[in-house]
């Protein structure tokens, strides 16, 4: 059991700083067009 | 043309498909992000993986279109082509893993007979089918609120 966390551990990590990022992003995207006149 | 051109369902389509580039960029970086460790391969032109590609260069074509014509009747026009097209894709997508053969498994969940799926897998997978679901209906209401005052600053 030990041994399977770590093996797959990086990819995971990269997909929940990707996909949290680019909700963010957009998030963002929305918020600065929304405040534009 | 001469079509009365509805500008609230026009300001809906483009924040969903807008909505929809975001969300299919998020699924081609996943994707191979998952594919890797568990398939050994980021990425494989198989018919399903080609298709969503695919559904993304439209989506993208579609906001570049929306922002390429002027006319407000014709770009109503050519983009609901576009996106009807789009929408068919996103069944072939679906039904590509029975047409040709596919790293893809065959639907477990939306499928004729029951999710074939371990019940917490498939609370998973409903729970967070829900909060993106949530998610695209928060950005699309943002999205959609940017685009009505939009066009109506631009018709006065």
């Amino acid at each position: 059991m030990g041994d399977q966390v770590p093996h797959n551990a990086g990819y995971l990590i990269a997909a929940y700083i990707l996909v949290p990022t680019i909700l963010i992003v957009y998030a963002l995207s929305l918020y600065r067009r929304g405040q534009r006149p | 043309m001469g079509h009365v051109v509805d500008l609230g369902r026009q300001a809906h389509e483009e924040s969903s498909a807008e909505v929809g580039t975001v969300f299919a960029s998020i699924v081609l970086t996943t994707g191979p992000i998952w594919g890797k460790p568990i398939w050994g391969t980021w990425w494989t032109w198989d018919a399903r993986l080609t298709s969503t590609l695919f559904l993304f260069f439209l989506l993208v074509g579609y906001q570049v279109l929306r922002g390429a014509v002027p006319d407000g009747s014709l770009r109503a026009r050519y983009s609901a082509v576009l996106g009807i097209c789009a929408v068919v894709l996103v069944g072939f997508i679906h039904l590509s893993v029975y047409l040709f053969p596919t790293l893809h498994p065959q639907p477990i969940v939306l499928k004729p007979s029951k999710p074939s799926l371990p019940g917490e897998m498939l609370l998973t997978l409903l729970l967070s089918f829900g909060v993106f679901l949530l998610l695209y209906v928060g950005f699309v209401m943002q999205r959609y609120a940017i685009a009505t005052r939009r066009a109506e600053s631009f018709h006065g």
